[in-house]
């Protein structure tokens, strides 16, 4: 095997695939990253967990064609302080790499790409394709309401449906739940699965801003987002979701009408008071007339009061939240107003855009 | 300033206290001992006599009686040894305000600001005597600078007798001593330590600091440190010694647990006296952790963070149950299982509402556990229980197996634990 590269082009491809290569394995073979090269393919780089595979293409010059493992710490690290952006790679019969740049050449013993595991091939594939921002606004949307309570898997991830027309993305934790919805068109396929929060996490943080097109395969088992550039497999969570539906209210007796930002600040001033690890210090919500709302906490380290303008129909309440919910809540929301309904100070209560059905966030709040 | 501390180890506890209650058994040899009937049969503490006969603490009551055939062994009271241990506490505290108790018979106090240098000794032998006039029991004292070598003199000479450890002969009295005398240094250690023949505290103690602590990692550094007479953990004050740190109860089944059914049957009950004790205390927990030991007595523990506190045994039972199955294999069945609640907190009337409950607009659960608390405290534990509990549950679990724990040493030895 023989290419020449850009060292920035390969650093990047590597600190990609460097997010799925496991850091607690077994076996000396997951902790590398493959590197294929071939005169037709180009260079292609590979980090798999078992659970994640996320594939990498690098733009090189490849004059010799085959295939190696190497330590992915290790050739981070190497390639990170390689003094010349040039990179030259070549590995031979006996698994020896040298990676040359400059006047520096380093040889490192790689392993053989045969022990290394086959990423499963999605396979007879339903797909859907998609503008890359919108689904990392939907994944940022969502994930951070995605369950770490490893006794329920299946909320360890978000549960993704397509009805024909639309995607639709939630995540459920328990106590509160993220609701992302976003038309696309026709005759798209009908499906519905649950792609872990980590293979999620990692799509997120690949896709880029822009509408450049991504292509989502799924099979039973496995999920793929392809970029062109990119490509992240992973399982699927199996098991029946549970019935969100029948958790969201259909009735409301209070709706306040409010500026996400100024309440994303109060709730932020509140929280510097309370201790984050301390999860029953609640802040308060209170509606002295219809147009403020009093936020207040108050715990061991003193308290804090404020009162924003809103605009509240219906039942005035008093409720209590733990105010990492609504900071979530509200960092996700990116509009003017937004309209939150309550059901009673021990309901649920829900966030909304006031414009549009694209999100909702139910969250429930503390019995007092 | 260098520290003054005493280490108080009452001699052989459980079963002075039940020759105390009981003269006829000073003469002969006599053992606590577990229920045999419900497999706790080992022994828990024997007397002087015992002990010549080559009796060992924790073999089976089998082995012991096979060394000793005239052995008398008595069933443990642990209201009894609570009562000597809190007054010998008491008693501790009318000195320093810095007494930790170590285990229902062992305690430290930092006696620095009390007593000059001259009259440790003297103070440890008041104590000493004390403890046998008041309480008619006999202890061991070891009196130093640091709280580890203060245990080490407690061990050094008993029954009835004083050890002083100081700077000037700590080396000669510590150092010769096996290093698996050190507080924390148990079996795998020394046969770590083994491997690059260190057996002595002193071996260890000329190790390079460095060596020793990537060798064995932060805990044989502390042994480390320890060793050479560096230890500068402080005695804990009386009043924290109330506080609790986790909720636990365990059990060794009547018959070994051969299927998940059998392990939820124990479950549901180990949880349901969790919940109960984490309410009766006014208690949340934060994580859940279980205990499980095979027939091979091999022992593993699991633990999952909540994300939200409970003290609700249905939850707390729930996530036992899943970490059992998701770190169990069954190539053995399970001879014992333990459920404790940690990172607990005061509980609030506030409290998270999660969409598992099925209730959780009217707070239904909540209401019934109140109920059955109440009863409980009324007309006793086996009120109210729980269905599974009747439907063949008692096998595994005999009546008075699973009844409550006085919590602390007494418990531990016998099922509960209050850390």
């Amino acid at each position: 095997m023989k290419f020449i590269c850009s060292r920035d082009r390969l650093m990047e491809a590597i600190s990609i695939v460097q997010k799925a290569v496991s850091t607690r394995s077994t076996l000396p073979i997951l902790d590398g990253i493959l590197i294929e090269s071939s005169i037709a393919d180009g260079v292609k780089l590979t980090g798999y967990d078992m659970e994640t595979g996320i594939e990498s293409q690098v733009e090189s010059d490849v004059t010799e064609g085959g295939s190696i493992v190497i330590n992915s710490r290790l050739f981070g690290e190497i390639v990170r302080k390689l003094p010349d952006n040039q990179v030259v790679i070549e590995s031979n019969s006996q698994m020896q790499i040298s990676i040359e740049s400059g006047s520096s050449v380093f040889s490192i013993k790689g392993m053989s790409a045969e022990g290394y595991p086959k990423i499963p091939i999605v396979a007879d594939a339903e797909k859907i394709t998609l503008p890359q921002n919108i689904l990392k606004d939907m994944i940022r949307q969502t994930i951070f309401a995605v369950s770490t309570d490893e006794s329920r898997p299946t909320l360890n991830g978000c549960f993704f449906t397509c009805d024909g027309f639309a995607i639709e993305m939630v995540a459920i934790d328990g106590f509160r739940l993220a609701l992302r919805k976003q038309l696309l068109g026709e005759n798209l396929p009908v499906m519905k699965f649950i792609i872990p929060g980590k293979a999620l996490h990692e799509v997120g943080r690949i896709l880029g801003g822009k509408d450049t097109e991504l292509v989502v395969y799924s099979s039973a088992n496995h999920i793929l987002f392809d970029t062109g550039k990119v490509r992240v497999v992973s399982r699927l969570i199996q098991g029946e979701y549970m019935n969100y539906r029948a958790i969201l209210p259909k009735t409301s007796n209070t709706t306040l009408l409010v500026s996400p930002v100024a309440m994303l600040e109060a709730m932020e001033r509140a929280s510097l008071i309370i201790i984050s690890e301390d999860r029953r210090c609640p802040v308060q919500l209170a509606m002295p007339d219809d147009e403020t709302l009093v936020i207040s906490a108050s715990t061991e380290l003193g308290t804090l009061r404020e009162e924003i303008p809103v605009n509240i129909t219906g039942e005035r309440i008093d409720i209590d939240f733990n105010p990492r919910y609504f900071i979530d809540a509200l960092r996700a929301i990116d509009k003017e107003e937004i309209s939150i309904i309550f059901n009673g100070s021990n309901g649920p209560c829900v966030l909304k855009p006031t414009e549009g059905e694209d999100f909702s966030y139910l969250v429930l709040p503390l019995r007092r | 300033m260098e520290r003054k501390i005493l280490h108080v180890d009452q001699n052989c506890f459980f079963a002075s206290v039940e020759m105390k209650n009981h003269p006829e058994l000073r003469g002969v040899p006599m053992a606590v001992g577990g229920d045999q009937d419900q497999r706790h049969g080992i022994i828990l503490a024997k007397n002087p006599l015992a002990g010549a006969c080559g009796i060992k603490t924790a073999e089976t009551i089998w082995q012991a009686k096979q060394k000793c055939p005239d052995l008398v062994v008595v069933p443990g009271h642990y209201d009894q040894y609570t009562y000597y241990s809190r007054k010998a506490f008491e008693m501790f505290c009318q000195y320093t305000d810095r007494v930790e108790s170590f285990g229902l018979d062992e305690c430290w106090l930092d006696v620095t600001d009390i007593c000059g240098s001259a009259s440790l000794p003297v103070l440890a032998d008041e104590i000493r005597s004390r403890i046998k006039k008041e309480l008619g029991l006999t202890c061991s004292v070891g009196a130093s600078f640091n709280k580890s070598f203060a245990k080490l003199g407690s061990d050094y000479k008993k029954p009835d007798a004083t050890t002083l450890i100081l700077q000037d002969n700590f080396k000669n009295i510590v150092w010769p001593l096996p290093v698996g005398d050190l507080l924390y240094a148990g079996r795998s250690t020394q046969k770590r330590l083994s491997r690059i023949n260190i057996h002595t505290i002193g071996q260890l103690a000329a190790l390079p600091h460095e060596y020793i602590r990537s060798y064995l990692g932060k805990n044989g550094e502390g042994l480390w440190i320890c060793a050479n007479g560096l230890d500068a953990s402080p005695v804990g004050l009386c009043s924290d010694q109330r506080e609790i740190k986790s909720v636990g109860n365990s059990t060794t089944t009547a018959r070994d647990m051969t299927c998940n059914e059998d392990v939820w049957k124990t479950i549901v009950a180990l949880s349901d006296q969790v919940a109960t004790r984490l309410r009766k205390y006014k208690l949340v927990c934060n994580t859940v952790q279980i205990h499980v030991r095979d027939t091979e007595l091999h022992t593993y523990e699991r633990q999952q963070h909540l994300l939200a506190p409970t003290d609700a045994a249905g939850e707390i039972s729930r996530v036992a149950m899943d970490l059992f199955q998701r770190s169990y294999d069954w190539t053995k069945s399970v001879r014992s299982f333990g459920v404790r609640a940690a990172q607990v907190n005061p509980a609030e009337a506030r409290r998270q509402i999660s969409l598992f409950d099925s209730s959780y607009q009217t707070d239904e659960k909540k209401a019934v556990d109140t109920v059955v608390d109440a009863l409980r405290i009324r007309f006793g534990k086996d009120i109210v229980r729980k269905g599974i509990q009747l439907a063949g549950g008692d096998e595994l679990l005999p009546q008075g197996q699973m009844g409550w724990n006085a919590g602390g040493f007494a418990s531990l030895k016998t099922g509960g634990r209050e850390e």
